[in-house]
């Protein structure tokens, strides 16, 4: 794929939506990298359908600037689009239309801005002024019913084809806003494999959803969103790093064992209902702890280093579960 | 409220929405002021007296070939008899005439000042037509699909046909000249603002008549400062500030028209009428042609005009038209006879029952004086 | 992308509907002035323009009918059309998926309004193709007779008749601005269209009101009738030249109004 090479195929900064006194988006500074896998999480309100809406250039912020592959948005927002691919806040379709009509209807309206672009050289693959639909029906998994009027397409469909217009050329960037919703878990495993298929061929994906654990496996980098402000982004290690390590301690002394491990190393254990003790890393490795355990005659029966889940560094975060569910 | 406004203003939407706002306010500007302001402004002229306009008047320059004559009328008629009119017609000639006598009319015409006129009426539906060559008159009506052959008396023609073709009804020369012919002693003349009529700048004299009596409070007329044709006649009774009457161009052509729109010839599937032109008059005058008699009693713009020998048949109620005139007016007996009044904001007529008729620009009262001591 | 709307617009069931609507003016008059006869006696002038004289000449079937369906089919058609330009994308969210094609916002609303705009014509001369063919094989024709009483050639005539059908056209672009406009304004494409419809019938009625004959000039329906003066003879083009003026003034306003606010809003839906 053509293009200048970019740090951050969507950057924005300041990025503020208000109606009236109230902040729907409160000074947001996206950085999505290229090649990335950018989850964007928050709980359903936060602000990251408002946000996405901006960077398609849906809405117009009230403050703040955007650019995405490198364009201002919205004073380029078509220039900018070419090469994005987008689902936004679920499907919108044309009820009366086939799946393939759908496409080839989308494709055409698409072309114009496309030979634009090809013509003056920035982007875009001449190549892929025709996309072929058959081929695109196939990777959603709507091969065999392209045909059949969306009229009579599940909700799970219905957000599948619209994956496929959002896949319709080849894409430096996919901006999927809750894709998963009113899919099957087989259809978020189809999605999902789909999302790491395609950034592993070099797509940038960004991707919003209000349910971690569906995102957790898939995103390199996060940004969490909550009140409309931006509360965390980076790599998801660096989220996940937020929290301490843990240790688990299970002894035939528990008492003898905590008072070691506070004197001895200054740990603070604490002694769950279970009987384990725990406490957090603090810089002392499980070697040692295992080493002053069993030299100071205490029968050592568990040892553990847990790592906090991306669920725990969330709720920590927003002080909230991401989902009910 | 303001400050909604003013939001409006330092949105994006707002600034937008100035485009197409300044375009509405330029074309209602266009549409609508300035034509006011053009019809409001006026025109410099060069100065000359009221007897200097008034002589142009007499002997325009250039012919008038083609236009728009624009007539109303506001004469405040009985309104039992407007209603009767308005319900009684149906269409073509008559019609036109309730109408120009009730509300207005509007006419296109064309004529070569030879022998051809065409006076076309035309309506959202249809319209009418009088095509008049030498010898030829038709009348055409769209709406019924009817020609209708108009014939002229004998030994009248050739003078009927040159008056049709030298003015066209109703012209605001002709009633310019029957005003003006009351002049000088009948009025005081002096220059209203000169005014653009059909396009040209106009002197316009304004016309006061010195008779107190006279129900015309005052006439404006409109000179074409180039050429000194009439453009345009404007009769405000007494004791009103808008005129009753007015017949003035709203477009004039200078140019010969081509001989093509005065041809007529009766299309296919069209009704077929004709008529004769004063032929019940003719035969009854035959009887009684050397009985009519005209004076007039008075002078200037108090004058009453009295006819009298008229056929009864055309002073009586026969006609539809009449009957309802005259059951609107008022029975009176005068020093001539008998007869019903009838009293508009200009004018007063008396319609006696033994074919008298007496008509002028006096109330009543001055009428019914005049006609005593006749 | 223009193909693609023409077609997508061709081949909608509402534009069938439509069109049959329109079909069925000229072919119910032509069949029940077929079936009854003309107006006879004191029928004469009654009736919509040149009514009696469609079956002396079929020509004027074409007439009759587009003068008839200018007055209230032609403008609902029209403003159906014109109002579900942007509403109609935008209910289902289809307009925020087609915005991000992507397309211009400017784009968009020029080619809505343009294929609108062909609509309107079309709708027009569709009625005055029916009638005429309709005319012609149900009625004799031949030379046309005009207003003044003039006769001109069959061929002639046909050429006005169509020109009273581009004319026709031509007076609901206006409707097709306001249209356009009212759907720039909000989602659902019911409401745009009786907005606009609402405003014709309106203004159509105000027009008759002598209290308002000062501002009547202004209103877009104010010189519909002034189509038949091309059958006068001559020809009186006047009113026709400020009809055009009138409708070109309500379009640069009304387009104008409609890319401010499409340009500039928040597409929610």
């Amino acid at each position: 794929m053509k293009g200048q090479a970019l740090a951050e195929l969507i950057s924005t900064s300041g990025l503020t939506k208000s109606y009236g006194d109230k902040l729907a988006v409160d000074a947001v500074g996206l950085a999505v990298p290229e090649g990335s896998v950018y989850g964007f999480l928050g709980p359903n309100g936060s602000g990251k359908t408002t946000t996405i809406r901006m960077l398609l250039g849906l809405i117009f912020p009230s403050a703040g600037e955007i650019e995405v592959l490198g364009h201002p948005v919205p004073k380029e927002t078509t220039r900018a689009l070419v090469d994005v691919g987008a689902v936004v806040e679920g499907p919108g379709l044309y009820s009366t239309l086939s799946a393939r009509r759908y496409l080839q209807r989308m494709s055409r309206y698409g072309r114009g801005e496309r030979r634009r672009s090809i013509v003056s050289g920035s982007q875009g693959d001449a190549a892929a002024l025709a996309p072929d639909i058959t081929a695109v029906l196939d990777m959603v998994g709507l091969g065999k019913v392209g045909n059949r009027r969306v009229k009579a397409y599940s909700l799970g469909m219905k957000q599948r084809l619209s994956l496929a217009n959002a896949l319709l050329y080849p894409r430096r960037l996919l901006i999927l806003d809750e894709p998963t919703n009113g899919m099957d878990p087989q259809g978020i495993v189809e999605m999902r494999e789909l999302i790491l298929r395609l950034a592993a061929q070099g797509t940038t994906v960004f991707v919003s959803s209000h349910i971690l654990s569906e995102i957790e496996q898939l995103c390199t980098h996060v940004g969490v969103i909550q009140h409309g402000r931006l509360l965390f982004q980076g790599e998801m290690g660096d989220l996940r790093g937020q929290l301490p390590a843990r240790f688990t301690v299970g002894t035939t002394d528990q008492v003898a064992a905590g008072e070691l491990l506070r004197s001895r190393f200054g740990l603070q254990p604490h002694m769950e209902e279970s009987g384990l003790l725990t406490m957090d890393r603090a810089g002392v490795s499980i070697e040692e702890i295992a080493a002053a355990v069993v030299g100071a005659g205490i029968g050592l029966y568990r040892l553990a280093e847990d790592r906090p889940t991306l669920e725990e560094a969330f709720v920590a975060l927003t002080g909230e579960a991401s989902d009910v569910s | 409220m303001s400050n909604a406004v003013s939001k409006l203003f330092k949105s994006r939407f707002g600034v937008r929405l100035a485009v197409p706002a300044v375009v509405a306010v330029g074309a209602v500007g266009t549409a609508f002021v300035y034509p006011q302001v053009v019809s409001a402004s006026t025109p410099t002229l060069a100065s000359e007296t009221t007897s200097q306009v008034i002589g142009s008047a007499l002997a325009p320059t250039a012919k008038i070939y083609s236009g728009t004559v624009v007539e109303t009328s506001g004469l405040g008629l009985p309104s039992s008899f407007v209603n009767q009119l308005t319900g009684s017609t149906t269409s073509g000639l008559s019609a036109l005439m309730v109408q120009a006598l009730t509300s207005g009319v509007t006419a296109n015409f064309w004529t070569n000042h030879v022998s051809n006129l065409r006076v076309q009426v035309p309506s959202s539906t249809g319209e009418f037509d009088l095509y008049a060559s030498s010898g030829s008159v038709w009348e055409w009506n769209s709406a019924t699909n009817t020609a209708t052959s108009i014939t002229l008396p004998t030994g009248t023609q050739s003078q009927m046909s040159n008056t049709t073709t030298n003015t066209h009804p109703p012209s605001p020369s002709t009633i310019a000249n029957s005003l003006l012919a009351k002049l000088p002693s009948g009025a005081t003349v002096t220059f209203a603002a000169p005014q653009y009529v059909a396009g040209q700048a106009a002197y316009v004299l304004s016309l006061a008549p010195n008779d107190p009596s006279s129900l015309i409070g005052s006439a404006q007329v409109a000179v074409d400062a180039s050429t000194g044709n009439v453009l345009g006649v404007w009769i405000t009774p007494t004791g009103s500030t808008s005129p009753a009457f007015s017949v003035y161009y709203s477009a004039v052509s200078f140019t010969a028209p081509s001989s093509s729109v005065f041809d007529f010839t009766v299309p296919s599937g069209a009704t077929v009428k004709k008529e004769t032109l004063g032929g019940t008059s003719s035969t009854s005058t035959s009887t009684t042609s050397n009985s009519i008699t005209h004076k007039t009693i008075g002078s200037g713009f108090s004058a009453v005009e009295v006819v009298t020998g008229l056929p009864k048949s055309s002073t009586s109620g026969t006609s539809t038209l009449m009957s309802s005139l005259l059951s609107s007016g008022t029975q009176v007996t005068t020093g001539i006879g008998s007869g019903t009044i009838i009293t508009t904001s200009v004018a007063t007529v008396f319609v006696g029952s033994n074919g008298t008729l007496a008509f002028g620009a006096v109330p009543q009262s001055v009428m019914m004086a005049d006609l005593g001591q006749g | 992308m223009f193909l693609e709307e023409l077609g997508y617009v061709i081949k909608r069931r509402r534009t069938l509907v439509s069109f049959a609507l329109l079909a069925a003016i000229p072919i119910f008059l032509g069949v029940v002035l077929d079936i009854v006869g003309a107006p006879g006696g004191n029928g004469h002038g009654q009736g919509p323009a040149f009514f009696d004289r469609v079956t002396h000449n079929g020509v004027f079937l074409g007439f009759t009918a587009v003068l008839t369906a200018q007055i209230i089919i032609i403008p609902l058609i029209v403003s159906i059309a014109a109002g579900d330009t942007i509403a109609g994308e935008a209910t289902d969210g289809k307009l925020r998926y087609l915005l991000a094609s992507p397309v211009s916002r400017t784009r968009l609303l020029a080619l809505k309004s343009l294929i609108a705009l062909m609509y309107a014509m079309a709708a027009a001369l569709a009625v005055v193709l029916v009638g005429l063919i309709v005319g012609v094989v149900l009625f004799p024709v031949g030379s046309v007779v005009t207003l003044s009483g003039a006769q001109i050639s069959l061929l002639d005539g046909v050429g006005r008749l169509l020109l009273v059908g581009i004319l026709a056209g031509v007076s609901t672009f206006s409707i097709v601005a306001v249209g356009v406009f009212a759907s720039t304004l909000t989602d659902s494409t019911i409401g745009a269209a009786a907005v606009t419809f609402g405003t014709v019938i309106v203004l159509s009625i105000l027009d008759g009101i002598p209290q308002l004959a000062h501002i009547a000039p202004l209103f877009l329906t104010h010189y519909w009738q002034t189509s038949i003066d091309l059958m006068r003879s001559p020809v009186v083009w006047s009113g026709i030249l400020k009809n055009l003026v009138e409708q070109a003034g309500w379009m640069v306003v009304f387009f104008g109004a409609a890319w401010a606010r499409f340009t500039t809003k928040d597409i929610l839906s």
